[in-house]
This record gives C-alpha cells, sequence and structure tokens, in this order.
C-alpha cells in the first residue's frame, strides 16, 4: 500500500480513522455473501460529506478503487473490496438528522440502521400524538443490522414489501458524493422532483455511481389493526398455488411469507423457537391490515381462501405476542440455518408468482443432483425465492457444487420469466449472470451510464456490469 | 396531418402503424438528424419548453392498442398507443384496474401516462406509475429495441432504467409496451364529499385512499372490503358519500381535470405538504391534493410565477408551467429545475448521443 496515500487519508479524517493493520482489515475482506475474501488495502471512516468528497478525489488521484460500506451485510459480494483499494466505511454517518412527521419524511445519515428509524418514529409519534403513528415499511431480514446507506445501495426489500413496495418506492432525496468529489442534492422531502429520477437511478446502483451521505426516506402511516394468520400445506407447490389464490382475491396483505420443512426445522431448534409446527411440509404467515373490523373481515377471507386451496390448519394468531413471535421466527430463518448446516449460499431469484410450485420443484431437484440440501424461506408473495443450499465449507467441492447449483437456479428463474435478483443485488457474485437478462446494447447503456458519474471507474469496479 | 407544437410546425408527421415501422422511422431520424417529438394521443401536446427545432413528429397513438392481462400475477402488459379507457375496460373485465388517477386520464394513451409519470391522488396509497412500473420496451433513435426489467414484482438485476423512463417525456426513447402493477377491483368505493377543507392531520386520520379539494369542498376517496369503508366513513361523521360507480363517476371526473386544463395557464406546484397550505397561490381555479403537497392552478396568465416559485423553492418545493402560451414560456424553464441539469444532460446523452429527441422541450 502506498503509505503517501495513508497519509493523505489521514489528513482528512484523522490518523484515528484509518486503518492500515492487517489484522484490523481482516474484517473488511468480505461481506456478508461470506464465500470468497479479499483484502482492502486500507479503510477510512469519514464524518461528514466533505470528508467523504475529500477521499473520493484522493482516490481519483491515487487511481485507487473505492468500495462504500454499510455494515457488510450484502449477500451478493457488493461490499467486498474485489480489487482491493479503499473501503470507505460509513459507520460514523449515523445519526438520525431529522424526524419530520408533519411531512411524512424522516432524514437520516447512511449509516443509521434500518430499525432505528421505526424506533424513532415511534418516540416522535408518542410526543406528538397521531394515532396510530408511522412507519418506515422497507424491512429486511437484516434490519436490526444493515444500514439505509446499504438498504439505499442494493434497493433492499422485506416482508412489509409485497404491499408497500423496496426501498426505492420510500426514497424521497438523497445527498450523494460523485466520484470527482462533487456533493449533490437529488429530490428531497416534496413527493416529486423535477426531471429525470436520478435519485431513483441512483438507489439499487450499489455504490457504483458514488456515496450516499444522506437519505430523505418517506414513512407511511399505521393501521389500528394487524391480522397474522398461519397455516400449514402437505406440499410447498400447494402452498405456493394457495398465494396465487390469496393474490388474485383482492385481499392486499401487508406481508406473505413461505417457509418450507427444513426452514422450520433450523429456526425450531434455535433460540427463536416460536412453537411453529415442524411436521408440516410448508408454511405461511400472512399479515393483513386496516381498521379492526376491516382487517378481521380480510382475516376472514384469507383463512377460508387457504382452507379451499388445500391448508390442513389454519390459525390466527390469538394476540400481538404471538404474532411477534411468529414473525421473530421467520427473520431470524437465515440465522438459524447453522443448527441444520454449517454454511449456506443463499440465492435471491424472482418468478412469476404463479411459476412458484414449479420453481420450487426445480429447486429441489437441482440442489439434489449436487448432492446437496435445501431450505426454503422467501417472500411467496412477491414470488422472491430464497434457496439456502447447505454446504460444509470444510469440503472445497462441497462450496463449489453449492455456488453451482444456486447458479443453475438463478438461470432456471430467467427461463420461468423472472430476475437473477429480487432484492439482494447483482454485486459480484452475479455479474457475470447480467447477460441473462440484458443485450449487448442494453449493457452498454448501463455502462454509459456508469461513466456519466463515474468515468474513471473509481467506486465499487467490478461490481453490477459484467 | 399538421400539428403545430408552440406554434412551431415540423417538416414531417410519422404516423407508425407498427413496432417495425417505428424502428424503421427511428433509423431515418438518426440518418437524417432529425429533431424530433414524440407524441402519444397528443393530450399532453402543450406541456413542455418551446421546441428549439423541429423536423418531425412520431405519432405513436396511431399503433395497434393490444393491451395483455394476467390476474394470477396482478399485473398487465400494454402497448403504449392504448388508450387509458381501453385498458380500464379490459381490466375491469378480468376484475381488476391500474391504481392512477391522473389529470387528462381520459384523453391519454398508456404510453402517455408513463412517459410523463402523471399522477393523480391515489399515488398517496399506489404511488405513481413510475413505481408501478415493472417492464418497459423503449425503441432508440437509430432504430434498436430495448427492454428494461424483468417483468416480476421485484427485481433489481442492473441500474434502474426504469425509473428513468418514465417520466422522461419522451427524450430518452420510444416507450412501445409497459408492463406495469395491477390491483384486484375493491369490494367497495366510497366518495365522501364534505363543504369543507380539513386540516392535514385530521384529514390523514380519516385515511382515504385519495383526497382533493375544490372550491372549498373536500373529497375523500375510500375504498377496501365494506367493513373497511363503514369503519372509515363512520369516524367521518357528516357529508355526503357516494358509492360504487356514482363514486367512480365522480371520481374520475374531478380528478381528470378537464375543465382547469381548458383555461389558458396551468400551473403545479409540488412541496412538501405541511408547506402547501402557504402557497401563495394565484387567482383562479385549484385543485389540491393536500396528501401530496400538490396544488394545480389555473389563471389567465403567469404573472406572479416568479413569487410562487421564488416560495416554492424556499421550502425545497418547484413549480412547473404544465400549460402556457408560446411567448410566455419563451424564456424560462416550464419545469422549474434547479439542479442536476448537467447529470440529466449527460444521462440523455447516453440514451441519444446526438441529442435527437425531444428538441430542448425537457432536459
Ligand atoms: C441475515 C440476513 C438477512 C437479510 N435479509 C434481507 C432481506 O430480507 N431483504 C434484502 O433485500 N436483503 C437482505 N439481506 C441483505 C443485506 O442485508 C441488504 O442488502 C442490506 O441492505 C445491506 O446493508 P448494509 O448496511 O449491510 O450494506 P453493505 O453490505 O455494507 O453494502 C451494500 C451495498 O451498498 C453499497 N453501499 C453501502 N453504503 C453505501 C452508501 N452510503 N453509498 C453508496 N453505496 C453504499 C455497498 O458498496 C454495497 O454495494 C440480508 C442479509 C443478511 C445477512
Amino acid at each position: 500500500m502506498d503509505r503517501r496515500l495513508a497519509r493523505a487519508l489521514a489528513s482528512i479524517v484523522g490518523e484515528e480513522n484509518v486503518l492500515v493493520d492487517p489484522a484490523e482489515l481482516l474484517v473488511y475482506e468480505a461481506d456478508g455473501s461470506l464465500v470468497t475474501a479479499t483484502r482492502p488495502d486500507v479503510v477510512v471512516f469519514p464524518g461528514t460529506a466533505e470528508e467523504v468528497a475529500g477521499v473520493m478525489r484522493l482516490a481519483r488521484e491515487f487511481g485507487v478503487p473505492i468500495v462504500p460500506r454499510g455494515s457488510g451485510t450484502s449477500l451478493s459480494g457488493g461490499a467486498q473490496p474485489v480489487r482491493g483499494g479503499i473501503v470507505l466505511s460509513l459507520a460514523r454517518m449515523n445519526r438520525i438528522l431529522e424526524v419530520d412527521l408533519d411531512n411524512e419524511v424522516v432524514v437520516v445519515e447512511p449509516a443509521v440502521i434500518n430499525a432505528w428509524v421505526n424506533e424513532a418514529v415511534q418516540r416522535a409519534g408518542y410526543a406528538i400524538a397521531i394515532d396510530p403513528g408511522y412507519q418506515y415499511a422497507p424491512d429486511p431480514g437484516s434490519q436490526r443490522v444493515s444500514t439505509v446507506g446499504g438498504n439505499v445501495g442494493h434497493n433492499s426489500g422485506g416482508i412489509k414489501c409485497f404491499k408497500y413496495g423496496v426501498t426505492v418506492n420510500h426514497v424521497r432525496g438523497l445527498e450523494v458524493v460523485l466520484p470527482n468529489g462533487e456533493v449533490r442534492r437529488l429530490g428531497g422531502k416534496a413527493f416529486e422532483a423535477p426531471g429525470l429520477d436520478l435519485t431513483g437511478l441512483f438507489v439499487g446502483s450499489e455504490g457504483t455511481l458514488g456515496v450516499v451521505t444522506k437519505v430523505t426516506i418517506r414513512v407511511v402511516p399505521l393501521f389500528e389493526a394487524v391480522k397474522t394468520i398461519l397455516a400449514t400445506f402437505d406440499s410447498a407447490d400447494a402452498a405456493g398455488s394457495a398465494v396465487s389464490a390469496l393474490v388474485r382475491s383482492g385481499v392486499r396483505p401487508l406481508a406473505v411469507e413461505l417457509m418450507d420443512k427444513e426452514a422450520v426445522e433450523a429456526v425450531e431448534s434455535g433460540p427463536y423457537a416460536a412453537g411453529l409446527p415442524r411436521d408440516a411440509e410448508a408454511l405461511l404467515l400472512i399479515d393483513v391490515e386496516g381498521s379492526e373490523p376491516g382487517a378481521s373481515q380480510d382475516a376472514e377471507k384469507v383463512a377460508s381462501i387457504l382452507r379451499a386451496h388445500g391448508a390442513n390448519m389454519v390459525r390466527l394468531a390469538s394476540d400481538g405476542d404471538e404474532a411477534q413471535k411468529w414473525w421473530a421466527a421467520r427473520k431470524q430463518a437465515f440465522g438459524a440455518m447453522g443448527f441444520v448446516g454449517p454454511n449456506y449460499v443463499v440465492e435471491d431469484g424472482t418468478v412469476p408468482r404463479k411459476a412458484l410450485p414449479l420453481a420450487l420443484n426445480r429447486i429441489r431437484e437441482i440442489v439434489a443432483a449436487h448432492g446437496l440440501r435445501v431450505a426454503n424461506v422467501f417472500h411467496a408473495g412477491d414470488g422472491n425465492l430464497h434457496p439456502l443450499i447447505l454446504y460444509d465449507e470444510r469440503d472445497p467441492a462441497q462450496r463449489d457444487a453449492a455456488l453451482r447449483a444456486g447458479e443453475e437456479v438463478l438461470r432456471m428463474c430467467v427461463e420461468l420469466g423472472g430476475t437473477i435478483t429480487g432484492e439482494h443485488g447483482v454485486g459480484w457474485h452475479k455479474r457475470r449472470l447480467l447477460p441473462l437478462m440484458y443485450s449487448e446494447v442494453e449493457l452498454d447503456l448501463m455502462r454509459r451510464i456508469k461513466a456519466v458519474f463515474d468515468p474513471d471507474n473509481v467506486v465499487n469496479p467490478g461490481k453490477v456490469l459484467p | 396531418m399538421s400539428i403545430a407544437v408552440d406554434g412551431v410546425e415540423p417538416r414531417y408527421v410519422f404516423v407508425p402503424r407498427t413496432v417495425e415501422e417505428l424502428l424503421d422511422v427511428l433509423a431515418v431520424v438518426e440518418r437524417d438528424g432529425l429533431n424530433t417529438l414524440i407524441v402519444g394521443r397528443g393530450s399532453k401536446l402543450f406541456m413542455g419548453n418551446v421546441p428549439r427545432r423541429l423536423d418531425a413528429l412520431i405519432v405513436v397513438g396511431g399503433m395497434q392498442p393490444a393491451v395483455e392481462v394476467d390476474e394470477d400475477e396482478l399485473v398487465f402488459s400494454s402497448s403504449a398507443s392504448t388508450s387509458y379507457d381501453e385498458l380500464r375496460r379490459e381490466l375491469n373485465r378480468h376484475g381488476l384496474r391500474w391504481p392512477v388517477d391522473p389529470p387528462l386520464a381520459r384523453f391519454s394513451s398508456v404510453g402517455g401516462i408513463v412517459a410523463s409519470n402523471m399522477y393523480g391522488p391515489m399515488a398517496y396509497w399506489y404511488m405513481t406509475p413510475r413505481d408501478q412500473l415493472l417492464r418497459v420496451r423503449l425503441a432508440l433513435v437509430g432504430g434498436s429495441m430495448t427492454t428494461w426489467g424483468a417483468g416480476v414484482i421485484k427485481d433489481v438485476a442492473g441500474y434502474n432504467v426504469r425509473r428513468l423512463v418514465a417520466g422522461s417525456m419522451g427524450v430518452l426513447g420510444v416507450i412501445t409496451e409497459v408492463k406495469m402493477r395491477a390491483a384486484a377491483l375493491p369490494e367497495e368505493v366510497a366518495v365522501a364529499v364534505l363543504d369543507r377543507t380539513l386540516d392535514l392531520r385530521a384529514l390523514r386520520k380519516l385515511k382515504p385512499v385519495g383526497a382533493v379539494e375544490v372550491d372549498g369542498r373536500s373529497y375523500m376517496r375510500f375504498e377496501g372490503n365494506r367493513a373497511e369503508v363503514e369503519y372509515r366513513l363512520g369516524s367521518m361523521g357528516a357529508g355526503d358519500v357516494l358509492y360504487g360507480r356514482e363514486a367512480e363517476e365522480l371520481w374520475g371526473d374531478l380528478t381528470s381535470m378537464a375543465g382547469l386544463f381548458s383555461e389558458p395557464v396551468v400551473l403545479k406546484v409540488v412541496a412538501p405538504p405541511a408547506n402547501l397550505s402557504a402557497a401563495p397561490l394565484p387567482q383562479g381555479k385549484t385543485f389540491r391534493v393536500p396528501m401530496l403537497g400538490v396544488a394545480y392552478v389555473a389563471t389567465g396568465s403567469i404573472v406572479g410565477l416568479n413569487d410562487l416559485r421564488a416560495w416554492a423553492s424556499s421550502v425545497g418545493g418547484h413549480v412547473a408551467v404544465l400549460k402556457a402560451p408560446p411567448e410566455a414560456k419563451a424564456h424560462m424553464d416550464v419545469w422549474d429545475i434547479r439542479g442536476n441539469r448537467d447529470l440529466m444532460a449527460r444521462v440523455k446523452e447516453a440514451f441519444d448521443p446526438r441529442g435527437l429527441l425531444g428538441a430542448g422541450r425537457y432536459i
């Protein structure tokens, strides 16, 4: 590593905010995907947009790549420094700047943890007594650790996104630092900004266009009542078909999640065991919301549709505590995989909803052909699959087989009319697959868009585009 | 066929009937370097800056309309040329709808609505066409066809070009087909009419799907299952209520804003919602969407625009001049784009390197 670079970085952010010790750099070698590792040369922790801008200018001057990083929970290698260089951690920029419920927005620095937003909104809601308050809807499974900036980077989804949309549908404005060091404001608190939607372009650009230093997000009003319904099925296909019937019926559920037997087994073996039925081949967890009478009518309708479509058991959560226990179990499903297999590769393809039964069967076949096991826990309402392909990293052949199986699953998703990534991003691991979805003309256009912002390919090179 | 845009007559008007013909036309546009504007059904032809140069118009509204509805997925595909009304009828036959209520809907094509990203009061719940767009087919100058998005509900593969195309006013390419999220027809629809306006917090508490203020009256739309709608209406207290078809008709008439758009000048004011009530709006017909912080004002002239824009800028909003006589528009940016024009221009260049589309109307 060029010592001059470290010194120059220290002059911008202060010596205490620069890491060069190889032992400390180790943490930044990988992200949540944990399948590959590459060491950065240096990690910096700027505290302001101006410091970010200074780091960006230096990187250009020294010709070294910059990889923006929130909490590093990316599941696509998005936060991995695949070409070394500078990891720019936003960790110090973690303040909630404004909770403006009059305008139904919250302004945050990028490293604010997703779940903090809801806590802040709740507190503010008590103070000015807007009954029943507000929520920030995008809720990735990682919401207790991932940052709003990282969510913006990957345009993350979550459980409630079935009704409310994903991160991009909640971002009103951004402050970004471009690779040339300019600080720009895109959008703001108003519902609409004039001109091309640069805010929307930035969301999901995976840190390849610039660094996000401030985010204005919209919050949505809560309803008086939420009803949670649990249903079990004899097969994952049957559960998948029931989901299609449900969506067609006109009910707008808040969330529709599916877990198969392997996934239930994993969570029920861990600390978040919620008494979910271990004997069912698949279960659905569904939330509906509204006024008390409105939500109750929807819940009854959901229950009768599920029964008519093969559910063995349909239960309404007896109270909020029980519902919360079920949801906590669902949200810990990835983490609980350790109870059934040491390591996993998680894929993130999406298929049209009605292809879910077929896709689930194909996933089992593909993974079995590689001699591995799979657990499924996913956003069924969106057709967004998350097969967790289990392997043991002590056997390198197993890891490679898991990666190959994952790739086959994604190819299958595209064949069924879907995509290689519904919410985790293309990152590093899937960029080779992007040509499955886009022609050379289209890829070339995306490269030109990248060049508008980052002509020297400084920010997060090697990501998204093949 | 002769169509003038802000008084400027193009030399050529192309009316392709098929996508193939359109691609041929776009090849000619590139070959001959024609400064070109794209028109759908022409309902928004008055929108935009006065064209700097205008060689050709491409009228997409003449192409074959086509709609494909997928009830299981709750999505539909539509050719850009399909009229809003045709689409609505087709979706209704399947028990579905496109949950948007933009101005001039009844005179618009689907492509025109997406290209302008026009939205109405229901956007508070259902968001804008830009948010509902799952896939778009975009023909580029030179004649190549591109497709953006897999067409499934969640798809983050590659840059989100869909969002750039929605609202691009035809300056990136020609939208030929869109795939959008649909919604099921609700069990109940009701529009409540109050003879006064409500404080923003009080209004939000009633949880309408959308709300409008016209002539000192409030119109609130409720929808969902019967129990839900009755509950909401019950918490509102007094007021007239229309249900079902009558409610839809009233809502359609209101939100289409045909009367307002027949005036010579139409301004669209966008501000953070809590600021909107302080807007120094000029005298004229107004249509307010308080929950979105949007107001439309129809007036006789653009007098007072500068003050209004200065106010909007001070609160982080903007004022677009949607309609005005060409002489009034000649020396301003009707869109009120203040920052990041350079980036927008360069993004446009990535799609249209020679700058042949739009002729200065937008970016
Ligand atoms: C257990 C678990 C469950 C998960 N569940 C979900 C889920 O339900 N839904 C879902 O969508 N994802 C999920 N994820 C994936 C991951 O949590 C999300 O992608 C998350 O948004 C990443 O946030 P982060 O702060 O960790 O960002 P990082 O991983 O640090 O970065 C993510 C990407 O954004 C870029 N980036 C980060 N900060 C900035 C910034 N300020 N400016 C510009 N670019 C930036 C990075 O370069 C990288 O490309 C899960 C991950 C785990 C480990």
